[in-house]
Protein backbone atom coordinates (compact mmCIF):
# COMPACT_ATOMS: atom_id res chain seq x y z
CA UNK A 1 0.00 0.00 0.00
CA UNK A 2 1.19 3.47 -0.80
CA UNK A 3 1.71 5.60 2.29
CA UNK A 4 3.10 8.77 0.76
CA UNK A 5 2.90 10.15 -2.73
CA UNK A 6 4.62 13.37 -3.76
CA UNK A 7 3.76 14.51 -7.25
CA UNK A 8 5.78 17.25 -8.95
CA UNK A 9 6.25 19.13 -5.69
CA UNK A 10 8.08 22.46 -5.80
CA UNK A 11 8.66 25.09 -3.15
CA UNK A 12 9.91 28.64 -3.44
CA UNK A 13 10.88 30.71 -0.40
CA UNK A 14 10.31 34.43 -0.35
CA UNK A 15 12.70 36.67 1.54
CA UNK A 16 13.27 40.41 1.34
CA UNK A 17 16.50 39.94 -0.61
CA UNK A 18 15.38 37.32 -3.08
CA UNK A 19 13.23 34.45 -4.15
CA UNK A 20 14.83 31.08 -3.42
CA UNK A 21 13.83 27.87 -5.11
CA UNK A 22 14.30 25.25 -2.40
CA UNK A 23 12.97 22.17 -4.16
CA UNK A 24 11.86 21.54 -7.69
CA UNK A 25 9.56 18.92 -9.18
CA UNK A 26 10.05 16.17 -6.66
CA UNK A 27 8.10 13.02 -7.38
CA UNK A 28 8.42 10.30 -4.81
CA UNK A 29 6.31 7.49 -3.51
CA UNK A 30 6.76 5.40 -0.39
CA UNK A 31 4.96 2.16 0.29
CA UNK A 32 4.02 0.60 3.60
CA UNK A 33 6.91 -0.67 5.71
CA UNK A 34 9.62 0.86 3.56
CA UNK A 35 12.68 2.63 5.00
CA UNK A 36 13.73 5.40 2.65
CA UNK A 37 16.79 7.61 2.96
CA UNK A 38 17.12 10.96 1.25
CA UNK A 39 20.76 11.91 0.75
CA UNK A 40 22.19 15.00 -0.85
CA UNK A 41 24.69 17.79 -0.35
CA UNK A 42 24.23 19.93 2.77
CA UNK A 43 21.80 22.77 2.35
CA UNK A 44 20.10 21.23 -0.66
CA UNK A 45 16.64 21.37 0.87
CA UNK A 46 16.32 17.92 2.44
CA UNK A 47 14.79 19.23 5.65
CA UNK A 48 12.33 21.30 3.63
CA UNK A 49 10.95 18.08 2.17
CA UNK A 50 10.28 16.74 5.67
CA UNK A 51 8.60 20.01 6.68
CA UNK A 52 6.35 19.69 3.64
CA UNK A 53 5.42 16.09 4.39
CA UNK A 54 4.75 16.91 8.04
CA UNK A 55 2.34 19.64 6.96
CA UNK A 56 4.27 22.47 8.64
CA UNK A 57 4.64 24.28 5.31
CA UNK A 58 2.71 24.10 2.07
CA UNK A 59 4.23 23.49 -1.37
CA UNK A 60 4.17 26.21 -4.01
CA UNK A 61 2.99 23.69 -6.56
CA UNK A 62 2.35 19.95 -6.81
CA UNK A 63 0.47 17.62 -4.50
CA UNK A 64 1.44 15.56 -1.46
CA UNK A 65 -0.90 12.75 -0.49
CA UNK A 66 -0.64 10.85 2.77
CA UNK A 67 -2.65 7.61 2.83
CA UNK A 68 -4.59 8.91 -0.16
CA UNK A 69 -5.48 12.26 1.40
CA UNK A 70 -3.86 15.64 0.78
CA UNK A 71 -1.87 17.14 3.68
CA UNK A 72 -3.00 20.58 4.77
CA UNK A 73 -1.86 20.73 8.40
CA UNK A 74 0.28 18.74 10.85
CA UNK A 75 -1.42 15.47 11.72
CA UNK A 76 -0.74 12.49 13.92
CA UNK A 77 -0.26 10.37 10.81
CA UNK A 78 3.31 11.63 10.61
CA UNK A 79 5.81 11.67 13.46
CA UNK A 80 8.72 14.09 13.28
CA UNK A 81 12.06 13.32 14.88
CA UNK A 82 14.67 16.06 14.87
CA UNK A 83 18.45 16.30 15.01
CA UNK A 84 18.53 16.95 18.70
CA UNK A 85 16.25 14.93 20.98
CA UNK A 86 14.29 18.04 22.09
CA UNK A 87 13.33 16.42 25.39
CA UNK A 88 11.90 18.93 27.89
CA UNK A 89 14.36 19.15 30.79
CA UNK A 90 11.66 19.85 33.37
CA UNK A 91 9.65 16.75 32.49
CA UNK A 92 10.46 13.18 33.46
CA UNK A 93 11.03 10.70 30.64
CA UNK A 94 7.51 9.36 31.11
CA UNK A 95 6.02 12.86 30.92
CA UNK A 96 8.16 13.66 27.89
CA UNK A 97 6.95 10.57 26.08
CA UNK A 98 3.36 11.54 26.92
CA UNK A 99 3.75 14.96 25.28
CA UNK A 100 2.07 13.99 22.00
CA UNK A 101 -0.98 12.29 23.57
CA UNK A 102 -1.25 15.25 25.95
CA UNK A 103 -1.37 17.68 23.02
CA UNK A 104 -3.95 15.50 21.30
CA UNK A 105 -5.83 15.10 24.60
CA UNK A 106 -5.73 11.34 24.31
CA UNK A 107 -4.04 10.27 27.54
CA UNK A 108 -6.43 7.39 28.16
CA UNK A 109 -5.47 4.43 30.31
CA UNK A 110 -5.07 2.30 27.18
CA UNK A 111 -2.71 4.86 25.65
CA UNK A 112 -0.68 4.98 28.84
CA UNK A 113 -0.44 1.22 28.90
CA UNK A 114 0.62 1.20 25.28
CA UNK A 115 3.38 3.70 26.05
CA UNK A 116 4.43 1.81 29.16
CA UNK A 117 4.83 -1.27 26.94
CA UNK A 118 7.09 0.71 24.61
CA UNK A 119 9.16 2.00 27.52
CA UNK A 120 9.54 -1.54 28.88
CA UNK A 121 10.34 -3.05 25.51
CA UNK A 122 13.04 -0.56 24.68
CA UNK A 123 14.78 -0.40 28.03
CA UNK A 124 13.57 2.92 29.42
CA UNK A 125 11.05 1.64 31.96
CA UNK A 126 13.51 1.87 34.86
CA UNK A 127 14.29 5.42 33.85
CA UNK A 128 10.72 6.65 33.43
CA UNK A 129 10.96 8.89 36.48
CA UNK A 130 14.38 10.26 35.57
CA UNK A 131 14.94 13.64 34.01
CA UNK A 132 16.55 13.87 30.55
CA UNK A 133 19.82 15.27 31.94
CA UNK A 134 20.29 12.04 33.89
CA UNK A 135 20.30 9.93 30.70
CA UNK A 136 22.99 9.22 28.10
CA UNK A 137 22.74 10.62 24.59
CA UNK A 138 21.70 7.26 23.16
CA UNK A 139 18.97 6.74 25.73
CA UNK A 140 17.68 10.27 25.18
CA UNK A 141 17.38 9.66 21.46
CA UNK A 142 15.54 6.40 22.15
CA UNK A 143 13.17 8.32 24.44
CA UNK A 144 12.65 10.83 21.63
CA UNK A 145 11.75 7.98 19.27
CA UNK A 146 9.25 6.53 21.74
CA UNK A 147 7.75 10.01 22.13
CA UNK A 148 7.30 10.06 18.34
CA UNK A 149 5.80 6.55 18.35
CA UNK A 150 3.39 7.45 21.16
CA UNK A 151 0.98 9.02 18.69
CA UNK A 152 1.13 5.88 16.55
CA UNK A 153 2.11 7.64 13.30
CA UNK A 154 1.97 5.85 9.96
CA UNK A 155 5.05 7.60 8.63
CA UNK A 156 8.13 8.58 10.63
CA UNK A 157 10.11 11.58 9.45
CA UNK A 158 13.69 11.43 10.69
CA UNK A 159 15.76 14.58 10.24
CA UNK A 160 19.39 13.50 10.76
CA UNK A 161 18.39 12.04 14.11
CA UNK A 162 21.89 10.73 14.88
CA UNK A 163 23.99 13.72 13.89
CA UNK A 164 24.22 15.16 17.41
CA UNK A 165 25.66 11.91 18.81
CA UNK A 166 29.29 10.82 18.94
CA UNK A 167 30.34 8.18 16.40
CA UNK A 168 30.28 5.21 18.77
CA UNK A 169 26.81 6.05 20.08
CA UNK A 170 25.58 6.90 16.61
CA UNK A 171 26.20 3.38 15.32
CA UNK A 172 24.38 1.71 18.18
CA UNK A 173 21.50 4.21 18.27
CA UNK A 174 21.10 3.81 14.51
CA UNK A 175 20.89 0.07 15.10
CA UNK A 176 18.33 0.53 17.91
CA UNK A 177 16.19 2.92 15.93
CA UNK A 178 16.15 0.59 12.93
CA UNK A 179 15.17 -2.33 15.16
CA UNK A 180 12.38 -0.37 16.84
CA UNK A 181 10.98 0.99 13.57
CA UNK A 182 11.01 -2.44 11.95
CA UNK A 183 9.48 -4.21 14.92
CA UNK A 184 6.74 -1.58 15.19
CA UNK A 185 6.20 -2.04 11.44
CA UNK A 186 6.52 1.66 10.68
CA UNK A 187 7.36 3.37 7.44
CA UNK A 188 10.23 5.82 7.65
CA UNK A 189 11.67 8.68 5.66
CA UNK A 190 15.18 9.54 6.80
CA UNK A 191 17.11 12.62 5.77
CA UNK A 192 20.88 12.48 6.13
CA UNK A 193 24.12 13.63 4.57
CA UNK A 194 25.95 10.64 6.02
CA UNK A 195 26.12 8.20 3.12
CA UNK A 196 27.33 5.23 5.17
CA UNK A 197 24.41 5.74 7.54
CA UNK A 198 21.98 5.79 4.63
CA UNK A 199 23.45 2.64 3.09
CA UNK A 200 23.40 0.84 6.43
CA UNK A 201 19.80 1.57 7.32
CA UNK A 202 17.68 2.17 4.19
CA UNK A 203 15.80 -0.13 1.83
CA UNK A 204 15.90 2.53 -0.81
CA UNK A 205 18.11 5.60 -1.22
CA UNK A 206 16.98 8.68 -3.07
CA UNK A 207 19.84 10.96 -4.10
CA UNK A 208 18.97 14.63 -4.37
CA UNK A 209 20.71 17.26 -6.46
CA UNK A 210 22.09 20.58 -5.30
CA UNK A 211 19.63 23.35 -4.51
CA UNK A 212 16.97 23.50 -5.80
CA UNK A 213 16.63 19.86 -4.79
CA UNK A 214 15.27 17.44 -7.31
CA UNK A 215 15.48 13.64 -7.48
CA UNK A 216 18.72 12.69 -9.18
CA UNK A 217 18.64 8.97 -8.88
CA UNK A 218 17.11 6.16 -6.82
CA UNK A 219 18.82 3.00 -5.61
CA UNK A 220 17.30 -0.14 -4.13
CA UNK A 221 19.81 -1.35 -1.55
CA UNK A 222 19.81 -5.13 -1.86
CA UNK A 223 22.08 -6.07 1.03
CA UNK A 224 20.16 -8.80 2.74
CA UNK A 225 20.89 -8.42 6.44
CA UNK A 226 18.84 -7.82 9.54
CA UNK A 227 20.55 -4.84 11.14
CA UNK A 228 22.54 -1.73 10.15
CA UNK A 229 25.59 -3.00 12.02
CA UNK A 230 25.57 -6.26 10.06
CA UNK A 231 25.20 -4.32 6.84
CA UNK A 232 28.29 -2.32 7.60
CA UNK A 233 30.21 -5.62 7.73
CA UNK A 234 28.74 -6.98 4.52
CA UNK A 235 30.97 -7.32 1.45
CA UNK A 236 28.82 -5.14 -0.81
CA UNK A 237 28.61 -2.26 1.70
CA UNK A 238 31.72 -0.57 0.28
CA UNK A 239 30.50 -0.91 -3.28
CA UNK A 240 27.16 0.68 -2.42
CA UNK A 241 28.92 3.45 -0.54
CA UNK A 242 31.07 4.26 -3.58
CA UNK A 243 28.09 4.24 -5.92
CA UNK A 244 26.07 6.62 -3.79
CA UNK A 245 29.07 8.80 -2.97
CA UNK A 246 29.83 9.29 -6.66
CA UNK A 247 26.20 10.06 -7.38
CA UNK A 248 26.08 12.71 -4.63
CA UNK A 249 29.36 14.39 -5.58
CA UNK A 250 28.91 14.63 -9.35
CA UNK B 1 35.92 1.27 49.02
CA UNK B 2 36.36 2.18 52.67
CA UNK B 3 39.27 4.42 51.85
CA UNK B 4 37.15 6.17 49.23
CA UNK B 5 34.42 6.84 51.75
CA UNK B 6 36.95 8.35 54.11
CA UNK B 7 38.16 10.60 51.35
CA UNK B 8 34.63 11.70 50.68
CA UNK B 9 34.07 12.36 54.37
CA UNK B 10 37.25 14.39 54.42
CA UNK B 11 36.03 16.36 51.45
CA UNK B 12 32.69 17.06 53.12
CA UNK B 13 34.42 18.11 56.30
CA UNK B 14 36.72 20.47 54.43
CA UNK B 15 33.75 21.91 52.62
CA UNK B 16 31.92 22.50 55.88
CA UNK B 17 34.97 24.06 57.51
CA UNK B 18 35.30 26.45 54.61
CA UNK B 19 31.68 27.50 54.91
CA UNK B 20 32.06 28.12 58.63
CA UNK B 21 35.21 30.13 57.94
CA UNK B 22 33.41 32.34 55.43
CA UNK B 23 30.45 33.04 57.73
CA UNK B 24 32.79 33.75 60.65
CA UNK B 25 34.80 36.25 58.63
CA UNK B 26 31.59 37.87 57.40
CA UNK B 27 30.36 38.35 60.99
CA UNK B 28 33.78 39.56 62.18
CA UNK B 29 33.92 42.08 59.36
CA UNK B 30 30.56 43.52 60.42
CA UNK B 31 31.60 43.64 64.08
CA UNK B 32 34.88 45.28 63.07
CA UNK B 33 33.21 47.97 60.94
CA UNK B 34 30.59 48.75 63.57
CA UNK B 35 33.30 48.78 66.26
CA UNK B 36 35.54 51.18 64.31
CA UNK B 37 32.56 53.46 63.70
CA UNK B 38 31.65 53.48 67.39
CA UNK B 39 35.25 53.99 68.52
CA UNK B 40 35.83 56.79 66.03
CA UNK B 41 32.71 58.54 67.27
CA UNK B 42 33.61 57.91 70.90
CA UNK B 43 37.12 59.40 70.61
CA UNK B 44 35.77 62.13 68.35
CA UNK B 45 37.91 61.24 65.35
CA UNK B 46 34.73 61.89 63.43
CA UNK B 47 31.87 64.23 64.21
CA UNK B 48 29.06 61.98 65.35
CA UNK B 49 26.57 64.78 64.77
CA UNK B 50 27.15 64.26 61.05
CA UNK B 51 28.08 60.58 60.94
CA UNK B 52 25.95 59.34 63.84
CA UNK B 53 27.23 56.21 65.61
CA UNK B 54 26.04 52.69 66.40
CA UNK B 55 25.14 53.60 69.98
CA UNK B 56 23.20 56.67 68.83
CA UNK B 57 21.41 54.52 66.27
CA UNK B 58 20.50 52.02 69.00
CA UNK B 59 19.23 54.84 71.18
CA UNK B 60 17.20 56.28 68.30
CA UNK B 61 15.82 52.82 67.58
CA UNK B 62 14.62 52.59 71.18
CA UNK B 63 13.02 56.04 70.99
CA UNK B 64 11.33 55.34 67.69
CA UNK B 65 9.95 51.96 68.67
CA UNK B 66 8.16 53.54 71.61
CA UNK B 67 6.62 56.00 69.15
CA UNK B 68 5.38 54.99 65.72
CA UNK B 69 8.30 53.13 64.11
CA UNK B 70 6.09 50.19 63.21
CA UNK B 71 3.73 52.40 61.28
CA UNK B 72 6.64 53.73 59.23
CA UNK B 73 8.06 50.27 58.59
CA UNK B 74 4.67 48.88 57.72
CA UNK B 75 3.89 51.76 55.35
CA UNK B 76 7.09 51.32 53.38
CA UNK B 77 6.92 47.53 53.37
CA UNK B 78 3.31 47.59 52.26
CA UNK B 79 3.97 50.02 49.41
CA UNK B 80 7.02 48.07 48.31
CA UNK B 81 5.28 44.67 48.31
CA UNK B 82 2.18 45.97 46.51
CA UNK B 83 4.36 47.66 43.89
CA UNK B 84 6.52 44.54 43.54
CA UNK B 85 3.55 42.21 43.07
CA UNK B 86 1.69 44.47 40.65
CA UNK B 87 4.72 45.19 38.48
CA UNK B 88 5.85 41.56 38.40
CA UNK B 89 2.43 40.12 37.52
CA UNK B 90 1.47 42.86 35.10
CA UNK B 91 4.93 42.89 33.51
CA UNK B 92 4.89 39.13 32.94
CA UNK B 93 1.33 39.32 31.55
CA UNK B 94 2.32 42.05 29.10
CA UNK B 95 5.44 40.10 28.09
CA UNK B 96 3.28 37.05 27.34
CA UNK B 97 0.95 39.21 25.28
CA UNK B 98 3.91 40.57 23.30
CA UNK B 99 5.24 37.04 22.79
CA UNK B 100 1.85 36.00 21.50
CA UNK B 101 1.46 38.79 18.96
CA UNK B 102 4.43 39.45 16.75
CA UNK B 103 2.70 42.50 15.29
CA UNK B 104 2.06 44.03 18.70
CA UNK B 105 5.66 43.42 19.69
CA UNK B 106 7.01 45.14 16.61
CA UNK B 107 4.61 48.05 16.97
CA UNK B 108 5.42 48.63 20.65
CA UNK B 109 9.17 48.03 20.45
CA UNK B 110 10.27 51.69 20.06
CA UNK B 111 7.87 52.81 22.81
CA UNK B 112 9.27 50.27 25.24
CA UNK B 113 12.84 51.25 24.39
CA UNK B 114 12.09 54.93 25.03
CA UNK B 115 10.21 54.21 28.26
CA UNK B 116 13.12 52.06 29.40
CA UNK B 117 15.69 54.83 28.97
CA UNK B 118 13.44 57.52 30.43
CA UNK B 119 14.35 58.34 34.06
CA UNK B 120 11.08 57.46 35.77
CA UNK B 121 11.65 60.03 38.51
CA UNK B 122 10.92 62.67 35.85
CA UNK B 123 7.34 61.45 35.85
CA UNK B 124 6.99 62.28 39.56
CA UNK B 125 4.95 65.47 39.18
CA UNK B 126 2.67 63.87 36.61
CA UNK B 127 2.04 60.93 38.92
CA UNK B 128 1.20 63.19 41.84
CA UNK B 129 -1.24 65.21 39.78
CA UNK B 130 -2.85 62.14 38.29
CA UNK B 131 -3.24 59.81 41.26
CA UNK B 132 -2.80 62.20 44.18
CA UNK B 133 -0.06 62.62 46.76
CA UNK B 134 -0.42 59.43 48.74
CA UNK B 135 0.45 55.77 48.87
CA UNK B 136 -1.04 55.37 45.38
CA UNK B 137 1.60 57.67 43.90
CA UNK B 138 4.38 55.73 45.61
CA UNK B 139 3.07 52.38 44.38
CA UNK B 140 2.71 53.92 40.92
CA UNK B 141 6.33 55.04 40.99
CA UNK B 142 7.45 51.55 42.06
CA UNK B 143 5.44 49.94 39.27
CA UNK B 144 6.81 52.35 36.68
CA UNK B 145 10.38 51.63 37.70
CA UNK B 146 9.98 47.85 37.77
CA UNK B 147 7.59 47.07 34.98
CA UNK B 148 9.60 48.01 31.89
CA UNK B 149 12.59 45.94 32.99
CA UNK B 150 10.21 43.08 33.85
CA UNK B 151 8.64 43.20 30.40
CA UNK B 152 11.97 43.36 28.58
CA UNK B 153 13.72 40.58 30.50
CA UNK B 154 10.68 38.29 30.54
CA UNK B 155 10.07 38.78 26.84
CA UNK B 156 13.71 37.99 26.05
CA UNK B 157 13.38 34.79 28.06
CA UNK B 158 10.16 33.76 26.32
CA UNK B 159 11.57 34.47 22.87
CA UNK B 160 14.70 32.44 23.62
CA UNK B 161 12.62 29.24 23.67
CA UNK B 162 14.25 26.57 21.48
CA UNK B 163 12.81 26.83 17.96
CA UNK B 164 13.29 23.09 17.51
CA UNK B 165 11.05 22.35 20.47
CA UNK B 166 8.35 24.64 19.09
CA UNK B 167 8.67 22.89 15.72
CA UNK B 168 8.32 19.53 17.45
CA UNK B 169 5.16 20.59 19.25
CA UNK B 170 3.67 22.06 16.09
CA UNK B 171 4.39 18.84 14.20
CA UNK B 172 2.34 17.09 16.88
CA UNK B 173 -0.53 19.42 16.11
CA UNK B 174 -0.12 21.71 19.14
CA UNK B 175 -2.05 24.98 19.30
CA UNK B 176 -0.31 28.24 20.17
CA UNK B 177 -1.87 28.08 23.63
CA UNK B 178 -0.40 24.62 24.16
CA UNK B 179 3.02 25.80 22.99
CA UNK B 180 2.77 28.60 25.55
CA UNK B 181 1.57 26.56 28.52
CA UNK B 182 3.47 23.33 27.95
CA UNK B 183 6.74 24.66 26.59
CA UNK B 184 7.36 28.41 26.74
CA UNK B 185 6.17 29.11 30.29
CA UNK B 186 7.65 26.06 32.06
CA UNK B 187 10.86 26.55 30.08
CA UNK B 188 11.10 30.15 31.24
CA UNK B 189 11.07 29.46 34.98
CA UNK B 190 14.76 30.50 35.31
CA UNK B 191 13.88 33.79 33.61
CA UNK B 192 10.98 34.40 36.00
CA UNK B 193 13.27 33.77 38.96
CA UNK B 194 15.89 36.23 37.77
CA UNK B 195 13.15 38.79 37.09
CA UNK B 196 11.91 38.36 40.66
CA UNK B 197 15.40 38.96 42.00
CA UNK B 198 15.90 42.09 39.91
CA UNK B 199 12.48 43.39 40.92
CA UNK B 200 13.12 42.95 44.64
CA UNK B 201 15.92 45.48 44.33
CA UNK B 202 14.11 47.81 41.97
CA UNK B 203 10.90 47.81 44.03
CA UNK B 204 12.85 49.30 46.94
CA UNK B 205 14.35 51.93 44.66
CA UNK B 206 10.86 52.82 43.46
CA UNK B 207 9.30 52.92 46.91
CA UNK B 208 11.96 55.09 48.52
CA UNK B 209 12.05 57.35 45.48
CA UNK B 210 8.28 57.64 45.71
CA UNK B 211 8.48 58.47 49.40
CA UNK B 212 11.07 61.15 48.70
CA UNK B 213 8.56 62.75 46.35
CA UNK B 214 5.41 62.48 48.41
CA UNK B 215 4.76 60.92 51.78
CA UNK B 216 3.59 61.48 55.31
CA UNK B 217 4.98 58.24 56.66
CA UNK B 218 7.45 55.51 55.82
CA UNK B 219 11.20 54.98 56.02
CA UNK B 220 11.86 57.14 52.97
CA UNK B 221 9.88 59.89 54.68
CA UNK B 222 11.94 59.49 57.87
CA UNK B 223 15.17 59.72 55.87
CA UNK B 224 14.09 62.86 54.03
CA UNK B 225 12.68 64.42 57.21
CA UNK B 226 15.81 63.55 59.19
CA UNK B 227 17.96 65.09 56.47
CA UNK B 228 15.96 68.29 56.44
CA UNK B 229 16.12 68.84 60.22
CA UNK B 230 19.72 67.58 60.36
CA UNK B 231 18.91 64.58 62.55
CA UNK B 232 21.48 62.22 61.10
CA UNK B 233 20.68 59.63 63.76
CA UNK B 234 17.22 59.32 62.27
CA UNK B 235 18.60 59.06 58.72
CA UNK B 236 21.10 56.37 59.68
CA UNK B 237 18.60 54.40 61.76
CA UNK B 238 16.07 54.36 58.93
CA UNK B 239 18.76 53.30 56.48
CA UNK B 240 19.82 50.42 58.71
CA UNK B 241 16.19 49.24 59.02
CA UNK B 242 15.88 49.51 55.27
CA UNK B 243 18.93 47.28 54.85
CA UNK B 244 17.31 44.62 57.03
CA UNK B 245 13.99 44.77 55.19
CA UNK B 246 15.64 44.55 51.76
CA UNK B 247 17.70 41.58 52.92
CA UNK B 248 14.62 39.78 54.29
CA UNK B 249 12.73 40.29 51.05
CA UNK B 250 15.69 39.11 48.98
CA UNK B 251 16.00 35.96 51.05
CA UNK B 252 12.27 35.34 50.71
CA UNK B 253 12.69 35.37 46.92
CA UNK B 254 15.79 33.17 47.19
CA UNK B 255 13.68 30.72 49.20
CA UNK B 256 11.02 30.69 46.50
CA UNK B 257 13.77 29.98 43.98
CA UNK B 258 15.07 27.07 46.05
CA UNK B 259 11.58 25.60 46.37
CA UNK B 260 10.96 25.87 42.62
CA UNK B 261 14.29 24.38 41.66
CA UNK B 262 13.89 21.36 43.92
CA UNK B 263 12.01 18.60 42.18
Amino acid sequence: MEILKMDNVSLTYQTVEQETKAIENITLSISDGEFIALVGPSGCGKTTILSLVSGLIKPTSGTIMLMGRPIDKPSTMTGYMLQRDMLFEWRTIEKNVLLGPEIQRSTSIEKRQEINELLKKYGLWDFRNHYPTQLSGGMRQRAALIRTLALDPKLLLLDEPFSALDFQTRLSVCNDVHKIIKSEKKTALLVTHDISEAVSIADRIVVLSNRPASVKNTFMIDIDTATPLERRESSSFGRWFDTIWKEVSV
Amino acid sequence: MKKQKNQHEQFLQKNKQRKIKIVTIQILLLVFLVGIWELAACFEWIDSFITSSPSRIAKMLGELSSQNLWIHIWTTLYECIIGFVISTLLGIAIAILLWWSDLLRRVLEPYIVVLNSLPKIALGPIIIIWVGAGAKAIVMMTVLICIIVTIISTLNGLIATDEGKILLMRSMGATKWQVLTKLVLPGSVPTFLSVLKINVGLAWVGTIMGEYLVSGAGLGYLIIYGGQVFKLDLVMTSTVILCFLAAIMYFAVALVEKLLKRR
